[in-house]
C-alpha cells in the first residue's frame, strides 16, 4: 500500500515536472510581448513570439498602449507579455487587479506571471547545464580514483574533502563577486564546481564496491584491458547512484541559483528569475505576490524533484535509503 | 583513541593546506593591473608613472612567481644586474639606472667593493648612476657626483672612507642610538647610510609606541625611499598606524633592501612566491584593511564570525533537540497516521527554500530585542531540521528491525527502552557525522537568514562586502568558513570515533581514505 501511494506521488511529480520543462521549453511561445500571429501593414508574420523580428518592436509598443494602426490585428500568445516589459504606469498590481495581469505586476511593472514562465527557463537551463557538468567532471573522476588506486585514488580523495568544506553558497558567491563579468556560465561553472566533489565521493564508493566483485576480478583475469572492465562491468553498475544524485542535484541546484539571486548575486539582474523576483520583496515588503507566486514555483519544482528522485532511488537501490 | 586522534589530526593538515592553495587561486580570480606594455621607454618619458605603475603590480607580488621561485631577487641580485646593464650600456640602461638608485644605500656594499673591476668606462657609468643615492645622503657636492671625469674617483674615495658604516654592526649602533635619543646628528647619521638603515629600523617599528620617534623614524624612511606618507599631526591619530603601514610596506619590499643569507635563500625558494606570501599574511590574520570603511578587516571578520557560529551552533543544537524526539515517535508509531502526516511535514520542509521561511518568518515575527536572536535561529533549524530527521528516522528504523532488537522484544523489554537505548544510540551515531557535514550547508543558510534578518555576522557584511567590492573580506570569509567547516569535520570525526570504536580500527588500519 505504502509503495503504491508513493509511486502515485512520484507519477503526479513527474507530471508537475514534465509540465515545468515544457513551460521552460515554449516560455517564448506562451508568454510574450510578441504576438502569435499578426498583420502588420499588409505582411503577415507567424510566430514572431518566437523569432522575434526587430521590425515589429514599434508595433508591439503600439499594441500595448491599444492603439494599433486600422488593418492591423494581432493574435497573442497565452500571456501577452514578455519577461522585461516594463510599464512604470502598472507597478506594483496586486492580482486581479486588472485584469490583464493575472497575477499582478512587480516594481517596475512587468507581468508576474510572464516573469515566473519565463523564470522556468532559467531555473531549468541552469541547473540542467550545472547538473551535466558537475556530473561528468565527478563521475569520471571518481571513478578513475576508485578504479585506478594507489596515488590517483589518495589525490582524488584529498581534492573532495578539500572542496567539500567550502560552503556551496559561500564559494558560489565569492566567485561571482571576484569576476570582473559574471554571467548565467559563470554561474552554472561555479556550481558545477562546487558540487562535483559529491557526485565523484559517491561514485567512488560505488566503484570500490563493485571493483571488490569477483566478477570483475574474473574479467581482469581473463585477460579483459582495463577499459574493457570500466565500460562493460564497472559503469553499468555504478550506474544508479549516479541518476539518483542527477535529480537530486538538480533540486539542490535549483534552489542554489534560487538562493544566490534572491541574494542578487546569481543571475545579472535584469535576467527574469524567481529568486530575483523574491530579492524584489526587500524593496516592497508589502507585495505578497511577488513572495507567493515565485516561492510556489520553486517549491513545486523543488518537491516534484524529490519525490520523482526517491522514487528512483527506491527503485534502483533500495540500499541508499534515507 | 589517542592514535587515533593525532592520526585523523595529522591527517588534516595536508587538507588544510590544500584549502589555502584554492582559496589563493582565488585570488587570482580579481583582475589584475596589466603589465607594463614598455618599462624603458616609460622610465625616459615618466619615470614617477612608472614607479605608480611598477608599484600596483608589486602591491599584488606579481613580479614573483606563482608557487616555486628558484632565483629569488635580493638587493645584491638587483643591484648586479643593474650594475651589468648600466656598464654595457643596453637598452635596458636607463631602467636599470632607476632601479639603482631606487636601491640606494642598501645596494652600495654589493656594488662598490667590485668597482675597481670594472673598465674605466663602465665604472664612470655607474658611478654617474649613483649620483642619485648621493645626491640623497647629503654626501659630495652635486659637481663632483655628475661630473664624468670625478664621479668615479669620488666614489672610490667614499667607500674607502665609510665602508665600515656599511655593515651590520654599526648600523645596528646608529639605529639604536637614533631611538635612544634623536638629535639632528644621529639623524644624519641614518640619512648617510640611506636605504641601508631601512632594515634596522623596520624592526624597531614593530615594538615602538613612541609617537614622536615613529614619525621620525616615518620621515627618515621617507626620505631615504621616495615613499610619500602623510605625516599625521603629533597630537591626532594613531601612531602605530603609521608604523603598521611602514611594515606592510616592508612586507611587500623587504627583498630590495636585504641580502639574503645561505638559510634564507632556502627558504626564500617557497616564501618569495605570490602564495608564499599570501599565506604568510592570511596565516597571521592579515587581511588588510576594508575600501568601504578603511577599517582592519579581521577584527571585523572575528566580530561577524561570532555572530554567524552562535546562529549556526543554536540551529544545530535546536534542529538535534527537536529532530531526535521525532524520529523516535515516527518509529514508534511507525506508518501510522501520526508517522505519515510526520513524513509529509518534513518532506514540505525539506523542499523549502531557506530564504522563503526566512522572509515569512520576518513578517511573522513579533518586534522585540529578543526576536531577533531567536527568529534567524528558527529559520535556520527549520531547514536543516528536515534532512536531519528524515536521516535519523531511517537509521532508526533499520536498526529496529534487526534481529537483536527483535530479540529483545521478545524477551519484554518494553517498548519504550528498546527505542531508546537501542534504537536511539544507534541512529545517534551517522547522524553525528552528518553534522559535520551540515556545517558547511548551515553556514550557506545562515548568509541567507542574515541578510533578510539584517543581522550583522559574516553573512550580511559579506553581501555589503558584495556591493562594495570589497574581495579581502570575500577571501577572508571563505576561507575562515572553509577551515571552520573542516575543523567542524574532525571534531564530528573525532566524536564519531569515540562511540563506535569499529571506526577507529577502520582508519588506523587503512591510514585514511575514509570515503
Amino acid at each position: 500500500m505504502d509503495r503504491l501511494r508513493q509511486s502515485r506521488l512520484a507519477f503526479a511529480g513527474a507530471i508537475v515536472l514534465a509540465f515545468f520543462a515544457l513551460l521552460a521549453v515554449f516560455a517564448d511561445l506562451v508568454a510574450s510581448e510578441f504576438p502569435m500571429l499578426c498583420r502588420v501593414s499588409g505582411t503577415t508574420y507567424i510566430l514572431p513570439n518566437v523569432t522575434h523580428p526587430q521590425e515589429l518592436a514599434n508595433f508591439v509598443e503600439a499594441r500595448a498602449s491599444g492603439q494599433m494602426a486600422p488593418g492591423d490585428w494581432a493574435f497573442g500568445p497565452l500571456v501577452p507579455f514578455g519577461a522585461a516589459q516594463e510599464s512604470k504606469g502598472d507597478a506594483l498590481l496586486p492580482p486581479f487587479a486588472r485584469r490583464a495581469h493575472p497575477l499582478g505586476t512587480d516594481g517596475r511593472g512587468r507581468d508576474v506571471l510572464s516573469r515566473a514562465i519565463h523564470g522556468t527557463r532559467t531555473s531549468f537551463g541552469v541547473a540542467l547545464f550545472a547538473v551535466v557538468a558537475f556530473l561528468a567532471v565527478g563521475s569520471v573522476l571518481g571513478a578513475l580514483g576508485g578504479f585506478l588506486g594507489g596515488v590517483v585514488d589518495a589525490l582524488v580523495s584529498r581534492t573532495i574533502e578539500i572542496l567539500s568544506s567550502f560552503p556551496t553558497l559561500v564559494l558560489v558567491l565569492v566567485v561571482q563577486a571576484l569576476l570582473p563579468h559574471p554571467t548565467r556560465t559563470t554561474l552554472f561553472v561555479a556550481i558545477a564546481l562546487a558540487r562535483w566533489p559529491e557526485i565523484a565521493r559517491l561514485v567512488r564508493a560505488e566503484v570500490l564496491v563493485v571493483v571488490s566483485n569477483d566478477y570483475v576480478t574474473a574479467a581482469r583475469a581473463l585477460g579483459a584491458s582495463p577499459w574493457r572492465v570500466l565500460l562493460r562491468h564497472i559503469i553499468p553498475n555504478a550506474r544508479a547512484p549516479i541518476v539518483v544524485a542527477a535529480m537530486f542535484g538538480i533540486a539542490q541546484v535549483v534552489l542554489i541559483e534560487a538562493s544566490l539571486s534572491f541574494l542578487r548575486v546569481g543571475v545579472p539582474p535584469g535576467t527574469a528569475s524567481w529568486g530575483e523576483m523574491l530579492s524584489e520583496l526587500r524593496d516592497y515588503s508589502g507585495a505578497w505576490w511577488l513572495l507567493v507566486v515565485p516561492g510556489l514555483a520553486v517549491f513545486a519544482v523543488v518537491s516534484s524533484l524529490n519525490l520523482v528522485g526517491e522514487a528512483l532511488r527506491d527503485t534502483l537501490d533500495p540500499r541508499l535509503r534515507v | 583513541m589517542l592514535r587515533f586522534s593525532t592520526r585523523r589530526l595529522l591527517w588534516a593538515i595536508p587538507t588544510l593546506f590544500g584549502i589555502s592553495v584554492i582559496v589563493f587561486l582565488l585570488t587570482s580570480l580579481i583582475p589584475e593591473p596589466a603589465a607594463i606594455a614598455s618599462p624603458d621607454a616609460l622610465v625616459a618619458l615618466d619615470p614617477a608613472v612608472y614607479d605608480a605603475l611598477d608599484e600596483e603590480r608589486r602591491e599584488r607580488f606579481l613580479d614573483l612567481p606563482v608557487f616555486v621561485n628558484e632565483h629569488p631577487a635580493d638587493v645584491r641580485s638587483r643591484a648586479e644586474e643593474a650594475v651589468t646593464h648600466i656598464a654595457t650600456d643596453d637598452a635596458h640602461a636607463l631602467l636599470a639606472a632607476h632601479n639603482l638608485a631606487r636601491l640606494g644605500g642598501a645596494a652600495l656594499p654589493h656594488v662598490l667593493p667590485k668597482f675597481d673591476r670594472l673598465a674605466p668606462a663602465a665604472r664612470t657609468k655607474v658611478a654617474l648612476a649613483l649620483a642619485p643615492i648621493g645626491e640623497r645622503m647629503g654626501v659630495g657636492q652635486a659637481s663632483e657626483l655628475r661630473d664624468p671625469e670625478r664621479a668615479a674617483a669620488f666614489w672610490t674615495r667614499f667607500w674607502e672612507d665609510r665602508s665600515l658604516d656599511f655593515t651590520e654592526p654599526s648600523v645596528r649602533r646608529t639605529v639604536s642610538r637614533l631611538l635612544r635619543h634623536t638629535s639632528e646628528l644621529r639623524e644624519r647619521d641614518i640619512v648617510e647610510i640611506d636605504t641601508f638603515a631601512l632594515s634596522e629600523m623596520m624592526l624597531a617599528l614593530k615594538d615602538l609606541h613612541d609617537k614622536s620617534t615613529i614619525l621620525r623614524l616615518s620621515e627618515l624612511a621617507a626620505h631615504a625611499t621616495g615613499r610619500s606618507v602623510e605625516t599625521p599631526d603629533l597630537d591626532q591619530g594613531d601612531p602605530r598606524q603609521t608604523a603598521d603601514a611602514w611594515l606592510a610596506w616592508w612586507y611587500v619590499h623587504k627583498s630590495d633592501y636585504v641580502a639574503f643569507s645561505g638559510p634564507e635563500r632556502i627558504t626564500a625558494a617557497v616564501s618569495e612566491t605570490r602564495y608564499g606570501k599570501w599565506l604568510a599574511r592570511a596565516a597571521l590574520g592579515q587581511f588588510g584593511v576594508s575600501p568601504i570603511d578603511n577599517r582592519p578587516i579581521f577584527p571585523k571578520l572575528m566580530a561577524g564570525a561570532q555572530i554567524t557560529f552562535s546562529l549556526t551552533g543554536l540551529a544545530m543544537l535546536a534542529s538535534y533537540l527537536i529532530a531526535l524526539p521525532l524520529a523516535l515517535l515516527s518509529a514508534w508509531r511507525h506508518n501510522r497516521a501520526v508517522d505519515r502526516t510526520l513524513a509529509l511535514v518534513l518532506f514540505i520542509l525539506y523542499s523549502l527554500p531557506t530564504f522563503w521561511v526566512a522572509e515569512i518568518f520576518v513578517r511573522v515575527m513579533p518586534p522585540g530585542s529578543a526576536g531577533r536572536i531567536v527568529w534567524p535561529a528558527l529559520a535556520l533549524t527549520v531547514a536543516s531540521l528536515a534532512s536531519l530527521s528524515r536521516y535519523q528516522r531511517t537509521a532508526m528504523l533499520e536498526v529496529l528491525g534487526l534481529d537483536y532488537v527483535r530479540t529483545a522484544r521478545a524477551k519484554g523489554v518494553s517498548e519504550l527502552r528498546v527505542l531508546v537505548v537501542h534504537g536511539l544510540r544507534n541512529a545517534m551515531m551517522p547522524t553525528v557525522t552528518l553534522a559535520g557535514l551540515q556545517l558547511p550547508v548551515l553556514i550557506g543558510g545562515s548568509f541567507i537568514v542574515e541578510e533578510v534578518f539584517a543581522v550583522p555576522g559574516l553573512g550580511y557584511q559579506s553581501l555589503r562586502a558584495v556591493d562594495g567590492h570589497d574581495n579581502a573580506w570575500l577571501i577572508a570569509t571563505i576561507l575562515l568558513t572553509a577551515v571552520v567547516s573542516t575543523v567542524g569535520l574532525i571534531v564530528s570525526d573525532l566524536a564519531y570515533a569515540l562511540l563506535d570504536p569499529r571506526v577507529r580500527e577502520l582508519f588506523l588500519r587503512r591510514e585514511g581514505s575514509h570515503a
